[in-house]
C-alpha cells in the first residue's frame, strides 16, 4: 500500500463582524469585553447573540483582567498547537465581573499550583494584534477578590470593515494512503504502464479508486492497457491552470484508453488545437525519465498516434 | 406522495458578493432573521434546524452547526447539517421539507450559506496539492466544458447559444436586488468580447463565486397561513444520485436528473410539464448548461433547449421562463445556491419576486446538482393547495 | 407514525490504522456482509445515505467516491451529511416515516489515522476564541471531567473502573483489536493524560467503517425473524461555548431521551457514545438509566473510537443483541460535539 507524507495548508481568514471584532481590539488595548446578556449577567467572550437564547445582544462591558479558575486540566506534554511548548494547564475562568468561563491558557509552572477556585491573571503577548492571542496566557495572580464591577464600554467610531477580519491559515499533516487499487495503477504509472482494474461487472477502470462502481463490489484483477486511446470528448483551454508549463489555448480531452470503460482525462498536444475532434486516435506520452514518480503527473499528455479516427459508433456510449 | 402537507411560508436570504463582512454566524441570522420575519415567526417558534453548506475544507470551519447552534435558536432543538456538494442548497430544503411531511415536526427552518471569502476557493479546488490524486486538470470549467460540445453536437446546436443565455440571465440579475455585482450597461455584445475561458465558455458566461446565505421556514398546514404571503405548497420533490466513475453515464442529460424531476412531477400530478409548470430556477453554473437542463427536466423537446434560448421562449416574460433572478449569474455562493433557486420557485408562487416576478406564475421548479454531475435535487412548488 | 426496525448491522477496522485499503475498500465489506445477512443487494435498497468527514481524508467531496461501494448505479435515492453515521440514520428514518421508502442502507466512515484528528477537531470549535489556542478533545473533555469530579458526582477511581469493564468487554467482541484488559488498580497507575484523564479513560480513536440496514413494517419482518424496532428516536443539542454550560450534566441527552420515550425506560442494555468514562457517569443521570442496565457490553468507543461511524454502531451494537435474542430492549446513543454539545437517543426493541 502507498502511503505519502503531505503538508495540508490553507490560507483561511476569519470574518469577525463588529461584536467579536470589538473585542479582539480591546484585547489591543489590553482590555477585555464582555457582553450583557438579557437576564443581566455578563458573558465573556462576546458574541452578538446569546449563545442559549439566540436573542440579539448589543451591551458591550469591560470586564476585569483577573479571575477565578472555575475548571481546568493540566497538559504535561503539549501538543503542537497548543498554546505553551511547556506543561501548562487549559482553564475555564470567571473573570470579575463576568458571570460565564472564559476558555484559555495558565501557565502555572507545576500541577501543583493549580486548583479549582484559584485565582489568576493575565499575562499580555508582547505584540497585541487583535486576536485571542494578545491574551498570551493567564497565569496565578496573588491579589485578593477586588470586588469588581463591569463598566459599560462607550460606543466609539464605528469600526472599519476592514477591521473586521485577519489571518488564520491552518496547517497539518497527513499520511495519505493510495489504497489498494490505486497503488496498483500508480506502481504501473510509475513504469509508464496505464494499469487499471476490472471489478466483477467486466468493467476496467482507470483510475481505480477502489470500487467497482457499477456492482459496488471490490475491484479484482489489474489488467494492463494498452499506451493508445481514443478522445470521446474534450474542450479547448484559453486561461494558464496552476501547475502547467503549456501554450494556451491547449486541448484537454476525456480519452477512452484501449480496454478501459471509463476515461482518464489529459492533455492533447501535437496537433493544432483546432484538430482535435472526438474519434482521434491518440497515444500516451510520458514525462523524462528522471521525472518519474507514483503520480498521475507522470502522464504529459496524449498526442495521435496516427491511426484512422475510431467511428464515433463504437464509441456512442461516452459521446 | 404519501405524507402531510408542507408549505414554505418565509423565504430569507443576505446579498450575494465577493465578501460578506458579516461573521459567518451573522451572515446565516441575516438569512434566518428575515425568512423568519417572512413568516411572521421568530426563534421560539421553531421546531428544528436543518443546515447545508459547502465542503469544510472550503473555509476551514468543521461541523459548524456546533458553533452555529446558537446563533440559528437550535439550542434545546435538533439541528443537522447536510452535504451533498453542489446540490446540497437543494438537497437541504427538501430534507427539512421531509422533516414536516413526515410529521414529525410542524415548523423548521432551513439554512444554507457559503463563506467562500474565507477561504481560497482555487487552491481548495485544485486539491492542494494532495498525493496520489490527480488536480483538475484543466480547472472546473475544464470539467464542464467538454460536456457542453457534446451537447452541441447532439443538439446541432449553434455557437453563439451560451452568450444569448447569459445575456438573459445577466439581464434578470438586474432586477434581483440580491444580485453579486450586476453589469447595469451589459450587453452581447461585451458578453462575446469577453474573454474565452474553456471554448465555448467566455468569462461572462461563467458565474461569480460569492458569500450569502439563504433560509427558508417550511411548516405544516396548521401553520401555512401565518407568513407575510401566501403559502407555497411543496407538490413533489426529489434527490436522486449516481455513482461518478460507473462508465458510460450521460452527463449531458444524466439520468439522475431525469429521474428526480420525473418523480417530482408524478408527485405533483404533473402529466405535462412544458404546459403546468409556469416557470423553473436551475442550477445553471455556466450559461450553456440552461439548455441542457431545460432539456433534462423536460421543460422542453429533447433537443430544443438551445432553440428555445435563442427564440427569447425562456425570457421572463417568455414561454416558459428560466432563471428569472439571473440564476449563478446572480451569484453563486455554492452552499446556498441550491436553496436559492428553490426559493425563488417560491417567491414566484407566492407573487413575491418583485421586478423579476413571472406574471400569473402558480406553479414553479426548483433544480439543483452537484458533484461531478451525480448529485441532483428537485423540487415543485405552487399556489394552490394539493387535494 | 410506521414502525420502523434495524434489521441488519456490520462493521470493519475497529484499529488505530487499518492499512489494508483506503476508505471506499474499507466500506465494501460490511456492505456485503450487512446486505448478505438478509439477502438483499445493493439493487434492492431503495434509500441509502452515510457520514463522513472530509477534513479525516483531507479532500472536499471525499464523500462522494463512497456512492461506487454503496452500490447506487444507475440511479438512487441517496443523501449524505458531514456528521456521524447516525444522523445519517436519522435523515434514513425520516425517509422511511414519509413512506418514500420501505428500506434504507446507511454507512459511516472514518479514516482518522490519515490526519492527526486532535489538530483537525480544533476547527469545530468557536473560530475565533477557543480554535486558535488549538485545545485537542481529550483537553476539553477533561476540563469536564474535573468539573465532574470537583462537583462530587464522581472520582477519578470510578473513571478507571469504568475503563477497566469496557476493556474486559472489548476484549470479548471480535470486532474490536484489543489483547488484554487493565483493571482499574493499573490504570490508576498511569500517568494523566490530561488532568484528571487517563490513557485508558479516554477514547482510542481508530479507523473504522459501519452499515446498517433500516427496513419498515413487513419489510422488515420479511428480512429479518426479530427487528430492532425504533420505538423513539431524537437528537437535540446544547450551546456550543463551554463557558455557559453547566458541564456536570447533559440537558440535549436528557431532552432527547425524554422526546425518545427512552429516560428511564425500562432497558437491558444501553449503547453510549461514551468516547471517555466520565461522560457514561454524565449520560446514567441525563438518560436516567437505572442500575442494572448494563452499559456497553461491546465495549463501546473508550477502546475503538472509529469517527464517524462510532455513534452508528452504537446503535448497530444495541441493535445486534436485539436481533439475536440477548436483550429485549435497549438503549442507544450518539453525541457530536465538544463535552456532549449534542446528543441522539433511540429506544430499541425487539420482539417475541
Amino acid at each position: 500500500m502507498l502511503s505519502e507524507p503531505w503538508r495540508f495548508f490553507f490560507p483561511y481568514t476569519r470574518t469577525t463582524g463588529p461584536t467579536v471584532g470589538r473585542f479582539l481590539c480591546g484585547l489591543q488595548e489590553q482590555k477585555i469585553l464582555g457582553i450583557r446578556r438579557t437576564d443581566g449577567t455578563v458573558m465573556v467572550p462576546p458574541h452578538p447573540f446569546d449563545p442559549v437564547t439566540s436573542e440579539t445582544l448589543s451591551e458591550m462591558v469591560e470586564v476585569g483582567t483577573e479571575g477565578v479558575v472555575t475548571s481546568w486540566t493540566w497538559i504535561a506534554e503539549p501538543l503542537a498547537k497548543h498554546p505553551l511548548d511547556r506543561a501548562f494547564a487549559f482553564a475555564l475562568i470567571k473573570l470579575d465581573g463576568a458571570e460565564t468561563g472564559f476558555f484559555h491558557a495558565i501557565d502555572a509552572g507545576e500541577e501543583s499550583r493549580m486548583s479549582t477556585g484559584m485565582r489568576v491573571k493575565v499575562r499580555w503577548a508582547p505584540e497585541l494584534k487583535g486576536h485571542i492571542s494578545d491574551i498570551a496566557c493567564f497565569v496565578p495572580s496573588e491579589a485578593p477578590e477586588p470586588g469588581y464591577e463591569s463598566v459599560r464600554v462607550e460606543p466609539e467610531k464605528p469600526m472599519p470593515p476592514e477591521r473586521w477580519r485577519y489571518d488564520a491559515p491552518f496547517e497539518t499533516h497527513y499520511e495519505i494512503l493510495a489504497g489498494k487499487s490505486m497503488s496498483t495503477y500508480l506502481r504501473g504509472l510509475k513504469e509508464k504502464k496505464l494499469i487499471g482494474m476490472r471489478g466483477p461487472s467486466g468493467n476496467v477502470y482507470i483510475p481505480p479508486h477502489g470500487a467497482d462502481a457499477t456492482t459496488g463490489l471490490a475491484l479484482e484483477e489489474p489488467v494492463e492497457l494498452g499506451q493508445d486511446g481514443t478522445v470521446v470528448r474534450y474542450c479547448i483551454v484559453n486561461i494558464p491552470i496552476r501547475g502547467q508549463q503549456i501554450e494556451i489555448p491547449f486541448a484537454a480531452a476525456n480519452i477512452l484508453v484501449d480496454g478501459a470503460d471509463n476515461t482518464l482525462m489529459a492533455l492533447v498536444q501535437g496537433i493544432p488545437h483546432e484538430e482535435v475532434r472526438i474519434g482521434l486516435r491518440v497515444k500516451c506520452v510520458w514525462v523524462d525519465d528522471e521525472e518519474l514518480g507514483l503520480s498521475e503527473s507522470n502522464i504529459k499528455w496524449f498526442v495521435p498516434n496516427g491511426e484512422p479516427d475510431q467511428p464515433l459508433s463504437e464509441i456512442e456510449g461516452y459521446l | 406522495m404519501g405524507g402531510q402537507l408542507a408549505a414554505v411560508i418565509g423565504v430569507g436570504q443576505t446579498q450575494l458578493a465577493h465578501r460578506l463582512y458579516m461573521s459567518i454566524a451573522e451572515m446565516t441570522r441575516q438569512a434566518a432573521e428575515r425568512a423568519l420575519a417572512d413568516a411572521s415567526m421568530d426563534w421560539n417558534d421553531i421546531d428544528a434546524v436543518v443546515l447545508g453548506k459547502t465542503p469544510d475544507i472550503f473555509d476551514g470551519h468543521l461541523f459548524p452547526e456546533l458553533f452555529l447552534a446558537g446563533a440559528l435558536g437550535a439550542v434545546g432543538k435538533p439541528i443537522f447539517r447536510i452535504h451533498t456538494a453542489g446540490s446540497v442548497g437543494g438537497h437541504t430544503g427538501i430534507q427539512a421539507a421531509h422533516l414536516v411531511q413526515a410529521g414529525i415536526f410542524e415548523k423548521v427552518l432551513t439554512v444554507t450559506y457559503a463563506k467562500e471569502s474565507e477561504g481560497d476557493l482555487n487552491w481548495a479546488v485544485s486539491g492542494g496539492g494532495i498525493p496520489f490524486y490527480s488536480p483538475l486538470v484543466a480547472g472546473p470549467g475544464g470539467y464542464f466544458a467538454p460536456h457542453i460540445r457534446a451537447y452541441m453536437r447532439r443538439a446541432d446546436a449553434p455557437d453563439h447559444t451560451g452568450i444569448h443565455i447569459a445575456y438573459k440571465d445577466r439581464r434578470n440579475a438586474l432586477k434581483n436586488p440580491y444580485a453579486h455585482s450586476p453589469i447595469p450597461d451589459i450587453s452581447l455584445e461585451m458578453i462575446e468580447k469577453s474573454p474565452i475561458l474553456w471554448d465555448p465558455l467566455r468569462y461572462l458566461e461563467t458565474c461569480p463565486s460569492s458569500d450569502g446565505a439563504a433560509a427558508m421556514v417550511i411548516t405544516s398546514e396548521k401553520y401555512a397561513d401565518a407568513g407575510s404571503a401566501p403559502p407555497a405548497w411543496i407538490l413533489g420533490s426529489s434527490c436522486r444520485s449516481e455513482a461518478s466513475t460507473a462508465p458510460r453515464r450521460d452527463l449531458v442529460n444524466p439520468l439522475g436528473g431525469r429521474e428526480a424531476a420525473k418523480v417530482a412531477y408524478e408527485q405533483a400530478g404533473i402529466k405535462d410539464p412544458q404546459k403546468e409548470i409556469d416557470c423553473a430556477e436551475l442550477y445553471v453554473p455556466f450559461s450553456w448548461y440552461e439548455a441542457m437542463w431545460v432539456e433534462n427536466m423536460g421543460l422542453c423537446d429533447q433537443h430544443q433547449g438551445w432553440c428555445n434560448a435563442l427564440e427569447g421562449k425562456n425570457e421572463i416574460d417568455g414561454e416558459m421562463p428560466i432563471n428569472m433572478s439571473g440564476g449563478l449569474m446572480s451569484g453563486n455562493a455554492t452552499g446556498a445556491t441550491g436553496m436559492i433557486r428553490l426559493m425563488e420557485a417560491v417567491m414566484q408562487v407566492r407573487g413575491q419576486a418583485g421586478e423579476h416576478q413571472v406574471d400569473g406564475a402558480r406553479i414553479a421548479l426548483g433544480h439543483a446538482f452537484g458533484g461531478a454531475a451525480q448529485y441532483f435535487s428537485v423540487w415543485v412548488v405552487g399556489s394552490r393547495k394539493p387535494r | 407514525m410506521r414502525d420502523i426496525a434495524i434489521v441488519s448491522f456490520a462493521q470493519r477496522g475497529n484499529q488505530p490504522e487499518w492499512r489494508e485499503g483506503n476508505d471506499i475498500e474499507l466500506l465494501i465489506d460490511p456492505i456485503n456482509e450487512a446486505l448478505d445477512a438478509v439477502g438483499m443487494s445493493r439493487q434492492d435498497v431503495q434509500f441509502t445515505t452515510g457520514g463522513s468527514n472530509d477534513f479525516l481524508a483531507g479532500q472536499a467531496f471525499s464523500f462522494v467516491r463512497a456512492l461506487d461501494a454503496v452500490g447506487v448505479h444507475p440511479v438512487r435515492d441517496d443523501s449524505h451529511v458531514e456528521m456521524d453515521g447516525a444522523w445519517a440514520l436519522y435523515e434514513a428514518w425520516v425517509n422511511l416515516q414519509l413512506g418514500h421508502a420501505d428500506n434504507a442502507l446507511i454507512w459511516g466512515l472514518g479514516k482518522t489515522s490519515l490526519g492527526k484528528m486532535d489538530e483537525l477537531s480544533t476547527l469545530s470549535l468557536d473560530p475565533y476564541y477557543m480554535a486558535p489556542l488549538g485545545p485537542d478533545p481529550d483537553s476539553i473533555a477533561a476540563i469536564q471531567a474535573r468539573a465532574l469530579i470537583d462537583a462530587g458526582k464522581s472520582t477519578e477511581r470510578e473513571l478507571a473502573e469504568i475503563a477497566a469493564a469496557r476493556q474486559e468487554a472489548a476484549v470479548k467482541n471480535e470486532r474490536i483489536e484489543l489483547d488484554s484488559a487493565k483493571s482499574a488498580d493499573q490504570i490508576m497507575e498511569e500517568p494523566y493524560l490530561a488532568s484528571p484523564l487517563r490513557r485508558s479513560t479516554a477514547a482510542r480513536v481508530t479507523d473504522g467503517a459501519a452499515v446498517v440496514i433500516l427496513a419498515a413494517g413487513e419489510e422488515a419482518r420479511k428480512l429479518r425473524e426479530r427487528p430492532a424496532w425504533i420505538r423513539g428516536i431524537d437528537h437535540r443539542i446544547d450551546a456550543h461555548p463551554l463557558g455557559v454550560r453547566d458541564l456536570t450534566d447533559c440537558p440535549s441527552a436528557r431532552l432527547a431521551a425524554e422526546r425518545a420515550g427512552a429516560f428511564g425506560a425500562d432497558a437491558d442494555i444501553a449503547e453510549l457514545h461514551s468516547a471517555y468514562a466520565h461522560e457514561e457517569v454524565i449520560l446514567r443521570n441525563a438518560l436516567g438509566l437505572g442500575d442494572h442496565v448494563e452499559v456497553n457490553p461491546s465495549g463501546g468507543p473508550l477502546l475503538a473510537n472509529s469517527v464517524m461511524a462510532t455513534g452508528l454502531i452504537r446503535l448497530g451494537e444495541a441493535a445486534r443483541r436485539i436481533m439475536r435474542g440477548e436483550a429485549s430492549r435497549a438503549i442507544a446513543h450518539a453525541s457530536h460535539g465538544p463535552c456532549l454539545q449534542s446528543n441522539m437517543v433511540a429506544l430499541l426493541e425487539g420482539v417475541s
